[in-house]
């Protein structure tokens, strides 16, 4: 009885704990400040637990400073410092007098701060991992693609050419050694297919040969050149910093206007003032000799002086606002995959067939403010226009006036 | 065989090396991608007029041989965006220093109606563009760029969400600490539409 009792009463006690439990431990974990997201919301744009960053990396910083201390930096620096304690001071100076932001914690929470700087500081670092950015531009200039040259592919024609000409006259001995042979009547007449020998060269068929040859490549070289004569397509001239859209616009996703502005707004896509470079390198990559000519260009107020890669003709006339902004179009659509190129070149022909034709295909877009303020854009609007399938062709815009004016 | 099959035979081979040798030169024509080729009136594809960003030429009038030239200190664009219910001088020719972000805070006030959910997604839009390679597309500071920049903050830091609305103007326009300002990259008008989505993130209410 007594024992049944004595585990009812525990089994009580036990089920009232259990419940006491749920509701004082969410309560209890809730007033505890959690250090980890404390740091990652406040510390981690300027502080690193094994790496220097802004500030210094805050590994051992109870080492190196007592909790007291601590607390009165974490709550307001420039006061320490104002205050004239030798090691703030120093500590000012040595991190170009970048002020820390004072924080308006209870000692809870400084304290759960420096707990978890405490615990992840006892942790092996992490592999830095993408603290360059991957690749970078330089050197990828003057290199495979240029080196198989022109001048390369002549030497192997030449050598080709001669070493015909030698079969060719290998073949020619030979041919007098085995008429000889059978003259002299040492192998028997009608084996020649053996020997699979077709053709009896005379010097006139090589000289005949010859002529064919040069007449052929050089009327089609001068076809080839005449109609590729005002096309620059795939033209990648060496620019004079080594500067990768593959690495700024694929890698790191920065937007084609964040530097080309003038897309938004203008004709010209524009090309980047240096101070556009700046407001990023003048912390990353520094040390690189690429980056370097833009600090000197800064410094100096240099323009620097792109190579222009699309020379679209004087007499056609090219919006970029009208094509981008208005029409929708991406800037890939004509550029080609500019966020894969490490150097960039000419991937559309820009030629006016190429321009007619893409007038021809592409259906209006309607959703810009032009149709849906002017037009209203209504439903029986844009079905009448879906039913037609509105072209820009249909709007003029294969009409010379278009772009030659 | 007769020796008129055989002529032919010869012939063929010959023809075949020189449509070979064809394809061969055309290919060595488009290997050198350094040049940009030739043009039939190159007189007709360059402009005549002074053209910022096509020249071929030095330019004889202007000092440093370009065409392009700076406009003179303190011009105003002509598409004048002022707004005459804030400063109207503060927009153009920003007189407040770099470091005088507080006192842009006080004096400066979004013109734009906060309300105007057009604006709003324009500014998305505009802070995806200039922002978000730094301070991600949440406002955490951990876009791509960022992360490599370092000492970008959080919007949800605990100092950020009381800060006014003319503080972020401020900061757009003239940078703060590490950050520089991209006041030549984004107009007046669309710094205010970004300040309005920066609002949205870091949970601020413009005082009416």
């Amino acid at each position: 009885m007594t024992m049944s009792r004595l585990r009812l009463f525990l089994g009580r006690g036990a089920l009232c704990s259990v419940f006491l439990g749920l509701f004082l431990v969410p309560q209890l974990v809730e007033a505890q400040p959690n250090g980890a997201e404390l740091f990652a919301n406040n510390c981690a744009s300027c502080h690193k637990i094994h790496q220097d960053l802004v500030g210094p990396a805050l590994k051992g910083v109870e080492e190196r400073r007592d909790q007291a201390w601590l607390l009165k930096w974490i709550r307001n620096s420039q006061a320490v410092i104002a205050s004239g304690d030798p090691y703030a001071v120093k500590l000012y100076e040595k991190w170009n007098k970048s002020a820390m932001t004072a924080f308006d914690w209870s000692d809870e929470e400084i304290l759960a701060v420096l707990a978890y700087i405490k615990e992840e500081g006892a942790k092996a670092p992490v592999a830095a991992a993408a603290s360059g950015g991957a690749g970078d531009g330089t050197g990828s200039g003057d290199q495979n693609s240029s080196g198989f040259t022109t001048l390369t592919l002549w030497v192997v024609l030449f050598a080709s050419g001669l070493i015909l000409l030698l079969l060719g006259l290998l073949q020619r001995q030979y041919r007098l050694l085995y008429d000889e042979r059978v003259a002299t009547g040492r192998l028997p007449q009608g084996e020649l297919k053996q020997f699979g020998l077709q053709i009896r060269l005379k010097p006139l068929h090589v000289v005949g040969g010859g002529l064919t040859l040069v007449l052929v490549s050089g009327v089609g070289w001068g076809v080839d050149m005449a109609s590729n004569i005002g096309i620059q397509q795939g033209y990648q001239p060496t620019q004079p910093i080594a500067f990768s859209h593959e690495l700024h616009a694929g890698t790191h996703e920065i937007a084609c206007t964040y530097c080309h502005t003038g897309a938004e707004r203008g004709k010209s896509a524009t090309i980047p003032a240096v101070n556009v470079c700046m407001n990023c390198h003048n912390q990353i990559k520094k040390e690189s000799p690429e980056i370097k000519k833009i600090l000197t260009a800064y410094e100096t107020n240099t323009p620097i002086e792109w190579v222009r890669i699309h020379n679209l003709p004087d007499f056609g006339y090219f919006n970029h606002y009208q094509h981008y902004k208005v029409a929708g179009i991406q800037c890939q659509t004509c550029h080609g995959p500019i966020e894969k190129m490490p150097e960039v070149y000419q991937h559309s022909q820009l030629t006016m067939g190429w321009c007619i034709n893409c007038h021809r295909e592409t259906k209006v877009n309607l959703e810009n403010g032009y149709y849906q303020q002017v037009h209203g854009n209504s439903e029986a609007f844009k079905q009448a226009v879906a039913d037609k399938g509105l072209t820009i062709a249909n709007l003029g815009g294969l009409d010379c006036a278009k772009c030659h004016y | 065989m007769n020796e008129l099959n055989m002529r032919h035979n010869n012939l063929f081979y010959f023809f075949g090396l020189g449509i070979g040798l064809w394809v061969f030169s055309s290919c060595a024509l488009i290997e050198d991608k350094k040049e940009p080729g030739w043009e039939y009136a190159p007189q007709m594809y360059v402009s005549t007029p002074y053209e910022p960003y096509s020249q071929v030429s030095k330019n004889t009038i202007n000092a440093d041989g370009k065409n392009m030239r700076a406009p003179a200190p303190g011009t105003i664009a002509r598409n004048g965006q002022g707004y005459d219910n804030t400063v109207l001088e503060l927009m153009h020719n920003y007189p407040i220093g770099r470091d005088s972000v507080d006192y842009a805070g006080r004096i400066l006030r979004n013109p734009l109606d906060s309300r105007d959910t057009t604006l709003l997604a324009e500014g998305k839009y505009l802070y995806g563009v200039y922002c978000a390679p730094c301070h991600g597309a949440e406002g955490n500071g951990q876009g791509k760029v960022g992360q490599i920049y370092a000492g970008v903050p959080n919007y949800k830091d605990s100092r950020i969400p009381g800060l006014p609305s003319g503080h972020i103007y401020h900061v757009i326009t003239m940078g703060k600490n590490r950050m520089w300002g991209l006041g030549s990259q984004i107009r007046p008008e669309d710094r205010w539409k970004i300040v309005l989505y920066v609002n949205q993130l870091r949970g601020y209410q413009e005082p009416s």
